[in-house]
């Protein structure tokens, strides 16, 4: 990734970008200078920032109008430290129960065209919002950082292995496609990325990967972790593999040694969900993470909601800077975090030391292959309000479904969400579903949604 | 720090520019990262653009046509520095005399419209050469870099004193402009500019520079000594003054002092010419000046045409890369250099220590020999009294020395100036004095120090 297109023919270098190449690297040149900001001055940005699209939630989303009403809230025309820490938080159960309250009346024209957004997050429970143009193009601008900061040679082969949506992602050949995606597509030359669900078994992925043979790779830590054993089992590693990137499940110290030892190369881990965006990525220089300050502000607070100090874990609680759609304003996500030591790399960006989020074990079939398996479905939402999910394998054909409902499921419902969760995880497993209170997380913090007893 | 203006008016930070700024900072972008690249990787792609613009240069400029009639190897194809060395410099003599003829017969639509840049000199011969939207576009590029590496608040307001063409210039107001210039407008918050013409006597323009009190002042290394002396005299300082910078003449190690000394600010020079642009801008962290090999190929050679090593002087011979209207290649300049180490601040941008001026300021010894002459404090240092000082060498035995000075020195004062004059010449020259009321400029606005007339 050393110089982007040109547009103009006979100016290779320095290149004269495309009008939406320009934009991206206008805003990379941005993230360049404020990843070495102090974390002051960071975050007097923010509070710049958080001021803009707090006026506008305030006045055109109707849940913050009533919620900071009833809180007796008044959101100030600029905030500061003190305004700021009086923001009352909003729950995913807050989340949850508001549906379109939450979306702005009035999302503004040029922030482009209204996405859907719906994720079961990190601890099972499903929330759905809106995003806008605007904020997939801080999205990508994001990936790209990521891409910058390891410097990944995108001219080269990215294969992905997780969740999809179509067909065309089966294996044994999954789907190929021409670039890494929107973030790189017309800055730099890029190399194919191959797509391969999730959907597979571990057998089939580890075929495939070996036939794609690429040199970044990204999955999820548990699917990752099954795919080195099978690595080692064959005694053969992937000969291109510079790194590997993960998301959405807690990394653990041993598979990072596991990626090493098994394959030489780094893990390179990525914070993010699907609601909020890029939070943090992996430090460049060490393993631990760099708050994303430019995208969000993350707050880890004790028990008495008091920032923690360093070494300390508390829960992670975030605030959009960039969706005008659903502003998600002191956010209570559901995941825990340690605060890490200013980093020695000189980046102002606050360190995450490590991320107490999701755990996911492998679904076993009778045939005694192994899977990632699919949990959270849009297609929930259809049948009834599930707010919390956990899935517990008990034998190769027993699996209890916990969950937390409004109301109770009455027997079609019941048949119906069985059916669901037989497709996703694709085998007719005896589904036993259980309703609770609550579904609390392991000893360790984590959230497990899928918890699996079978060896 | 600065923050670019947004278009967005609800997306502070980062933010989204417009479209011309964005094309404005993804130049940024690049140049922020070629900074830091080897002296190898640099050279690669200048090469590679080299070749485009060279190629267009045989093609339809029929000046390079004729003068590479005979065949070139691999149909003028570059592939080394070595190659790019085998060709044939070209001077400003020739240049001139080739008219119409150095202009493209078919400068590419895509670079925009056309302009006329004539460059007066110091030898009188006007050069007149063409250059296109795109040059500019680079032009701009690098004024901004020039900002952005002296950390500028371009917020804040700049005074200029320099060449100027029309009477809107004159003392006593000057003329003001709402922002500082194309490079930054739309880009940064901009404060105002204000342009005084350097034909304003330095009374006028002291009282002129008190009046506007400025945060930066633009101006020539010889107008600077005059307000510098003026300042001393009367013992006021400009109060918001941050900084001082110079072109178009040569910067003594003395004058730097003498600006901190006085107003206890830095000077930064910068190395550019209306037909080139920007050559080299003077390093962030140190005093040297580092190459703008983004825009040009600057080579400095010794009598065999041999690249000078560190501590060397040659002559400076330039290559324009992004000029397609009148493509310069090894142009030789007229000015010398002396080759610096390696910089250690780290950019691989090669390094020049002193930009020594052109071979008309040296003085030819009767030995056939020539050597630079620096005018100073430490040749005239007690003499305040002389406010302009010029010497022409008429022959290899007879030098004049214009003075505006009044009271005219004691018999015993000159006595004292031409040992010092003998002592720093090496040579004991027939020294006349010549009391004058004033010494013009070049028609180029430059003053000349030493001019020789020896052929």
């Amino acid at each position: 990734m050393e110089v982007p297109f040109s547009v103009i023919n006979d100016i290779g270098w320095p290149a004269i970008p495309s009008t939406s190449a320009a934009t991206k690297l206008a805003l990379q040149f941005q993230l360049k200078q404020s990843q070495w900001w102090s974390g002051e001055e960071l975050f007097e940005h923010q509070l710049e920032q958080l001021s803009l699209v707090l006026n506008h939630a305030s006045k055109t989303v109707p849940f913050y109008k009533d919620f900071y009403l009833s809180e007796s809230f008044k959101p100030k025309r600029m905030l500061t430290f003190e305004s700021f820490s009086k923001i009352p938080f909003l729950s995913r159960d807050q989340v949850q129960q508001a549906g379109i309250d939450l979306i702005s009346i009035n999302i503004p024209r040029h922030h482009g065209n209204v996405y859907d957004v719906s994720t079961s997050g990190s601890t099972g429970k499903t929330v759905h919002t809106k995003t806008t143009d605007i904020t997939r193009f801080f999205w990508n601008a994001f990936t790209l950082r990521d891409h910058l900061w390891h410097n990944r040679n995108v001219n080269t082969k990215l294969a992905a292995i997780r969740t999809t949506t179509t067909k065309e992602t089966l294996p044994p050949n999954g789907q190929v496609f021409d670039s890494w995606g929107p973030a790189t597509v017309d800055l730099y030359k890029t190399g194919p990325a191959s797509l391969l669900s999730i959907h597979s078994s571990i057998d089939e992925q580890w075929e495939w990967l070996k036939n794609q043979n690429p040199e970044t790779l990204l999955t999820y830590p548990s699917n990752l972790k099954a795919i080195i054993d099978k690595s080692l089992k064959d005694g053969c590693v992937l000969s291109n593999l510079r790194d590997v990137s993960t998301l959405g499940e807690v990394v653990s110290a041993e598979l990072r040694k596991a990626v090493k030892d098994a394959w030489g190369v780094p893990l390179l881990d990525i914070y993010s969900c699907n609601e909020v965006g890029y939070m943090a990525l992996q430090c460049p220089d060490y393993d631990h993470y760099h708050v994303q300050s430019e995208n969000i502000i993350l707050e880890v607070l004790d028990d008495n909601d008091k920032p923690c100090k360093v070494g300390e874990v508390g829960r992670v609680v975030v605030t959009t800077l960039h969706n005008y759609a659903t502003p998600l304003i002191r956010y209570e996500l559901g995941d825990y975090a340690e605060v890490g030591e200013p980093c020695p790399c000189g980046r102002g960006l606050p360190v995450l030391e490590r991320i107490v989020g999701r755990v996911r074990n492998l679904v076993t079939y009778p045939d005694g292959t192994k899977a990632r398996p699919l949990v959270g479905s849009d297609s929930f939402k259809e049948v009834a309000e599930i707010r919390q999910f956990q899935f517990i394998q008990k034998t190769v054909n027993d699996i209890e479904l916990k969950l937390v409902v409004n109301e109770s499921l009455n027997y079609f419902q019941k048949q119906s969400l069985i059916s669901i969760i037989q497709k996703m995880l694709r085998y007719e497993f005896n589904i036993d579903l259980t309703c609770h209170e609550e579904i609390p997380r392991s000893p360790g913090g984590e959230y497990e949604d899928f918890i699996s007893f079978v060896n | 720090m600065l923050l670019p203006l947004t278009s967005f008016e609800e997306i502070h930070w980062p933010a989204i520019p417009n479209q011309l700024s964005s094309n404005k900072l993804a130049l940024q972008y690049q140049l922020d990262e070629s900074q830091w690249w080897t002296h190898d990787k640099l050279l690669k792609y200048q090469l590679e653009q080299l070749n485009l613009v060279f190629q267009h240069a045989l093609k339809t400029v029929p000046f390079y046509t004729e003068l590479y009639k005979s065949a070139l190897k691999n149909n003028g194809n570059i592939t080394s520095l070595n190659e790019f060395s085998n060709l044939s410099i070209v001077t400003r003599e020739q240049i001139q005399a080739a008219g119409l003829n150095f202009v493209s017969k078919n400068i590419p639509k895509q670079h925009g419209k056309i302009y006329e840049k004539s460059t007066s000199g110091s030898t009188g011969a006007s050069l007149k050469i063409k250059d296109t939207d795109i040059g500019n576009f680079f032009f701009h590029g690098f004024t901004l870099r020039d900002h952005l590496w002296h950390e500028r608040d371009t917020s804040k307001k700049l005074a200029v004193i320099r060449l100027t063409h029309t009477d809107e210039f004159l003392p006593p107001h000057g003329k003001r402009y709402e922002a500082w210039g194309a490079s930054s407008h739309g880009v940064y918050k901009s404060g105002s500019s204000t342009v005084l013409s350097i034909n304003a006597t330095i009374d006028e323009q002291w009282i002129w520079l008190k009046k506007q009190n400025p945060e930066y002042l633009l101006t020539y290394p010889s107008a600077l000594k005059g307000l510098l002396e003026k300042s001393k005299k009367e013992g006021r300082i400009l109060t918001n003054l941050r900084e001082v910078s110079t072109l178009a003449e040569i910067v003594t190690d003395e004058m730097r002092d003498t600006v901190r000394k006085i107003w206890n600010v830095p000077l930064k020079d910068m190395y550019s010419s209306q037909e080139v642009g920007y050559m080299a801008l003077q390093c962030p962290d140190y005093e040297h000046y580092h190459v703008q090999s983004e825009s040009v190929i600057l080579e400095v050679l010794n009598d065999n045409n041999q690249s000078c090593k560190p501590g060397e002087i040659g002559r400076v011979v330039i290559t324009t890369l992004h000029n397609f209207a009148s493509p310069l290649i090894r142009y030789e300049i007229g000015d010398y250099a002396e080759v610096g180490e390696t910089c250690p601040c780290g950019r691989g941008l090669p390094v020049l220590n002193k930009i020594m001026g052109r071979e008309r300021n040296l003085v030819s010894l009767p030995d056939g020999s020539k050597r630079w002459v620096w005018v100073g404090v430490d040749l005239y240092g007690d003499l305040i009294n002389i406010k302009k000082f010029q010497m022409i060498q008429h022959s290899l035995e007879k030098i004049e020395v214009k003075l505006v000075c009044k009271p005219h020195l004691t018999i015993e004062q000159e006595q004292a100036l031409t040992t010092k004059l003998h002592e720093t010449m090496g040579y004991a020259f027939q020294i006349t004095f010549n009391y004058v009321d004033n010494i013009q400029r070049s028609k180029g606005g430059k003053f000349e120090d030493f001019i020789s007339n020896v052929k």
